[in-house]
């Protein structure tokens, strides 16, 4: 106790002398005004919450966030921007991003950023910046990556959604996990001859699986680039193959009946008890499981499919997003540009960026002697949120200190580790595509198309409806309502940014 | 008294016994959320909860009470519902006086008036602007105002005080009183079931309401309470990431996402079920016309 | 019964209220009416003055349906919209025009009219059924339980329903042990706006039955009095005195539902379908929803409104004054 609450002291003088060591670096700009901060919707109010409390100690600014609502969200961002708004930043996603940059709403921060945003400048690599321009190549706001981008290496790209299987059946039927596609659909079978459930539980939103597609060779995303530019999934003919599975295994009954209709806790509910045997999760998402299945006293040592299926080539591929995940804007109606810049420059400082992220070493965190990060509960359960306004910061050095983050729990970190091995096998697939999302013809389109595609997909599986002219008729339906255009304008941008494969 | 036939017993005990089938069918889905609340962790995981608590604690409401979201919109929520309710009765039944007399010279045309405004509606852009001009957005007057003046509940006492018996108000005109003196001490106090009524409308309409927090706030603090839960069921059925998950709930409190939003459900509803008591005395059969009649 | 009077007491304004059971008014009766009642339009005040700046000022907003609206076309959006360009009735030919315009329309009054014939009547039913229990604490239990489901959103019934239907839920539990086959009602075009129409009738009746049970309630006692004197029986007495009593508010109430005949309950649908049962359960509200995604089209929103509004105006006039020739109780 003692001990925490010297370390406490310490690491309060500490953020003392940084907050004036910045307030220093900040003079010429002169008093520090309020900074207005309009975020999107969030389940619990920024105002009250720790990180912003340290980002308020850390940069001197007293920042005041506000928050769009759920629904209606886009527009009512619109009308705010449109009727004249008191906001210093926006928090914007990417095709929001577009939208408003295309309508010339956003201020042009270069100068700014060329006097107090050293820092934001080395933290982002410059195809990231690239994308923070409007037409006239001034950036407009702040890129900012979130996540984990490590290539070649699966941690970060399985993570998301790998299957697993209980190990009861397994021992139980003297089964392995399977490898192949063949090996899958024996495996599924074998389990409902002995059960009589569907052993594979999905929840209704989730029609790419993807331990199942890479036996396709298709990467688990909507648009996907290659040599020849962007295609969508629709046009690949191992999509319409992939999806015709799907529809034997609900057709055969070896898919949840439910499937259509499952929300998630009905999944996980039917997964920890002996409803089904197997499904799709992200590392994170184990530990909900964990008090499920000790109430049906089953083990909690799930087994994950170390490796996705295998095609033929006995090869997978995995994907590896690279893009914004979103932005911070100043709007033009806004005075306190150089002063945005500031305080998301402060923040941005690897001291302080650590604070506003994880909180302290040895009060929220430690540190191991393999340099991983681990969490201090339940200090690091105030600091939930933190990660929420961070600035930028380089991904090499956001992702080490993710790990922590990452390891809430002993079971997601063992699960964070066990789908996170290096694959042998696997062949990348790098998603740019969400840099595209602010292309006008893109943001149009792009969640009225998602929805098109979804709803096509769940009808195709659980109604067998997978004809080629099924498929067909969809793709010339998909095209026209904005598909081409959509298309049209990723290919220019594609050919406008090339990238090194 | 006669006494009942056996038609009459037969209609009698078959009212009460659909009845109580109706209540038990209605009941038993909200057990089912009260059951969810107080139940460990496991058991809601599981599924095992049904209708009655698996694995008793009160954590959950420990939590969710604590949860200053949840304190900050219950507290916008009262008072909008107090103000809103009251100031929407001034309007709705000064109104509707006038409205119900078939004598009115110029009657039609308000009517008129009143239901075009439920069917035809500007759009959220000019609302908006309406009230950023009026200085209302991000106030609390912005969730009191709309909502004021229903016109469906208006023609509800409209209806009602056509058909309170002429003879009551006949009587007040030959004292000399005027309509606005009849209206007070005659009208209304005849009219209580449905002022009841129309009341609990109101006030569960300003309880429920949850478009204009939508439209006109974004102070979180503002945030009225169904906006609260209503986002944070939907929160539910969009996945969160390896960052926002929480895990204090899980690990320390033995409690569940599901169990916390079926406490904030139950928690965010009692406030205003405990309201329908107090208005229930106004629906006691033939109280009042009997009484005035004297 | 207690019926209104036809005819004004005679009262100080004796002459005015005879002339007004003419035809036809005449100039000098309307103002001397006015004049002698000018607390009756004090009263209008209050609750007009509110109309006309909250709901009749914003309507000028209605015209962006037959324009191109930017909203970042003027120096607020208000000003955009004078400035935006007209278009006439392009955003209507579009909703008319789209590849899925018959079959959503087709089930929206599809649904709609189920509402009407299957929903609508169950409040009044429970009012007259609560109205015969005797014991009154008994009687209050119940009315606050049936409101109960009423204060449960859609998301959080459907969620509900989602376990109760489901092929491992209680109900196919109950099929299966009669020996009958799962039913996936939430997945079955078969089956889905029956679920709709339940799941309804579950939520709403019991609060749909205050209004009828406040009307009931006002009855003067003595009636039934009366009428068990002259030895009416329960039945004689709910055909005769029960119903004449409430029937004002039911047709209200049956104007007014007509006229919302387009809106067949977008919140309720919209948590509970997906793809599968499109056929049967896309309305137009869903449709335009999804259409509409990401796309920020106020103007064609407006406009699809302005389609429901203009229906429903339609219906709502002319079935008042239907329901004036034929019952003679009407709105207005």
């Amino acid at each position: 106790m003692q001990k925490l609450k010297r370390l406490l002291m310490l690491a309060l003088a500490l953020s003392l002398l940084v907050g004036t060591m910045s307030l220093a670096a900040a003079e010429d700009l002169g008093d520090k005004p309020q900074l207005k901060f309009l975020v999107s919707h969030r389940t619990f109010d920024p105002n009250e919450d720790l990180a912003v409390k340290y980002m308020r100690e850390l940069s001197g600014y007293d920042v005041v966030f506000e928050m769009l609502p759920q629904d209606n969200g886009d527009e009512k961002l619109m009308l705010e921007l449109s009727a004249g708004t008191d906001f210093d930043i926006i928090e914007l996603g990417t095709t929001m991003f577009g939208r408003l940059t295309d309508l010339g709403v956003l201020a042009p921060l270069d100068d700014a950023l060329a006097k107090y945003g050293a820092t934001l400048l080395a933290a982002e690599p410059k195809v990231l910046w690239d994308a923070a321009k409007n037409a006239a190549g001034e950036i407009v706001a702040l890129p900012r990556q979130v996540g984990a981008p490590d290539y070649g290496h699966a941690k970060g790209t399985r993570g998301d959604g790998a299957l697993y299987t209980k190990p009861e059946i397994l021992e139980e039927l003297k089964l392995e996990v399977p490898k192949t596609l063949d090996e899958f659909t024996a495996f599924l079978q074998a389990i409902k001859d002995a059960k009589g459930v569907a052993p594979l539980t999905l929840d209704r939103g989730t029609w790419m699986v993807w331990d199942i597609m890479t036996a396709f060779n298709l990467p688990h995303i909507t648009w996907i680039e290659d040599e020849n530019g962007m295609e969508n999934i629709l046009e690949k003919p191992a999509y319409r193959e992939y999806i015709r599975y799907m529809a034997s295994l609900y057709e055969k009954g070896l898919l949840d009946p439910d499937y259509p209709v499952n929300t998630g806790e009905n999944r996980d509910q039917k997964f920890t008890t002996d409803g089904a045997y197997v499904g799709q999760y992200a590392f994170w998402q184990i530990p909900s499981l964990i008090t499920g299945l000790t109430a049906s006293n089953l083990s909690t040592d799930l087994v994950p499919f170390r490796e996705p299926l295998a095609d033929a080539d006995g090869k997978y591929v995995l994907v590896n997003r690279y893009g914004v995940n979103k932005y911070y804007a100043v709007p033009r109606s806004s005075k306190n540009v150089d002063h945005v810049i500031n305080y998301f420059d402060i923040l941005a400082r690897p001291e302080n960026f650590m604070i506003t992220h994880i909180g302290y070493e040895g009060v929220h965190y430690t540190v191991d002697e393999n340099g991983d990060y681990w969490p201090i509960f339940p200090a690091f359960n105030d600091l939930n949120w933190a990660n929420q306004f961070s600035s930028l910061q380089p991904v090499a050095v956001e992702y080490k200190q993710w790990q922590a983050r990452a390891r809430k729990t002993p079971e997601m970190a063992v699960a964070y580790d066990a789908v996170g091995d290096t694959l042998p096998n696997a062949t990348f697939q790098i998603d740019r595509s969400s840099l595209c999302n602010s292309l006008p013809d893109v943001q149009a389109n792009v969640q009225a198309l998602n929805t098109l595609l979804y709803d096509f997909t769940l009808q195709a599986i659980v109604e067998n409806k997978t004809t080629d002219k099924d498929f067909d008729d969809f793709t010339a339906r998909y095209m026209a309502e904005g598909g081409q255009a959509t298309k049209d304008a990723m290919n220019q941008w594609v050919a406008e940014n090339s990238f090194d494969f | 008294m006669k006494r009942k036939t056996r038609g009459e017993v037969f209609f009698i005990a078959f009212s009460t016994v659909s009845m109580i089938l109706f209540a038990i069918i209605t009941l038993l889905p909200f057990m089912n959320v009260i059951a969810k609340s107080v139940s460990s962790e496991g058991a809601v995981l599981t599924g095992q909860v049904n209708f009655w608590p698996v694995g008793f604690q009160l954590g959950t409401f420990r939590y969710v009470l604590d949860t200053v979201e949840f304190t900050n919109g219950l507290k916008v929520s009262v008072i909008v519902t107090i103000v809103g309710t009251i100031g929407a009765m001034f309007l709705t039944t000064t109104v509707a006086y006038p409205l119900s007399k078939p004598t009115m010279v110029g009657r039609k045309f308000f009517l008129l008036m009143f239901v075009f405004v439920m069917l035809f509606s500007g759009g959220m852009v000019p609302n908006y602007m309406l009230y950023r001009s009026l200085g209302l957005t991000n106030t609390i007057l912005a969730l009191i105002f709309p909502g004021m003046c229903s016109v469906f509940n208006i023609l509800l006492v409209k209806t009602f005080y056509e058909d309170l018996p002429e003879s009551v108000e006949e009587s007040s005109r030959i004292d000399g009183a005027s309509n606005f003196r009849t209206l007070i001490s005659v009208v209304i106090p005849m009219s209580m079931p449905v002022i009841a009524t129309v009341g609990l409308f109101y006030a569960v309409g300003y309880w429920n309401s949850y478009f204009a927090g939508v439209l006109y706030i974004t102070r979180p603090a503002l945030k009225p309470l169904q906006q609260y839960l209503y986002e944070l069921v939907q929160a539910s059925q969009v996945s969160p990431d390896a960052n926002t998950i929480t895990t204090d709930m899980t690990q320390y409190m033995n409690t569940s996402p599901e169990s916390v939003r079926a406490a904030t459900i139950f928690l965010a509803t009692a406030p205003i079920l405990a309201v329908y008591p107090f208005l229930q005395r106004y629906f006691v059969k033939g109280i009042n016309i009997g009484s005035v009649k004297g | 019964m207690a019926k209104r009077n036809e005819f004004p007491a005679p009262t100080a304004d004796v002459t005015a209220a005879c002339s007004v059971q003419g035809p036809k008014h005449h100039r000098r009766d309307r103002i001397g009416y006015i004049k002698r009642n000018y607390d009756l339009y004090l009263l209008l005040i209050p609750a007009l003055l509110y109309i006309l700046i909250f709901n009749y000022l914003p309507m000028a907003g209605i015209t962006i349906a037959f324009k191109d609206y930017n909203i970042f076309g003027g120096a607020n959006p208000i000003d955009a919209i004078w400035k935006s360009d007209w278009v006439g009735l392009k955003h209507f030919t579009k909703l008319f025009s789209s590849p899925d315009f018959a079959r959503v329309f087709r089930n929206t009054l599809i649904i709609s009219f189920y509402r009407l014939l299957f929903v609508f009547p169950l409040p009044i039913l429970t009012a007259i059924m609560l109205n015969e229990i005797i014991n009154v604490p008994f009687k209050r239990t119940i009315q606050t339980i049936i409101y109960l489901p009423h204060f449960l959103s859609w998301a959080v019934v459907s969620g509900i329903f989602l376990t109760l239907l489901g092929s491992t839920g209680l109900v196919n539990q109950f099929i299966n042990s009669l020996g009958g086959e799962t039913i996936n009602f939430l997945s079955s075009k078969k089956w889905f706006r029956s679920v709709l129409i339940v799941t309804d009738a579950w939520k709403e009746v019991g609060w749909g039955s205050i209004i009828y049970l406040a009307a009931i309630t006002a009855v003067d006692p003595q009636l039934y009095e009366a009428a068990t004197i002259d030895g009416a029986g329960k039945i004689r007495q709910l055909v005769s005195v029960t119903m004449p009593a409430i029937a004002p508010t039911i047709i209200m109430m049956l104007i007014l539902r007509v006229g919302r005949i387009l809106d067949a309950g977008f919140e309720q649908i919209f948590v509970m379908y997906h793809s599968i049962v499109y056929e049967v359960a896309d309305i137009i509200g869903t449709y335009v929803y999804r259409e509409g995604l990401g796309r920020m089209n106020f103007s064609y929103g407006t406009a699809v409104g302005l389609f429901n509004s203009v229906v429903a105006l339609v219906l709502v006039l002319s079935s008042n004054w239907l329901s004036k020739r034929a019952t003679d109780k009407s709105i207005w």
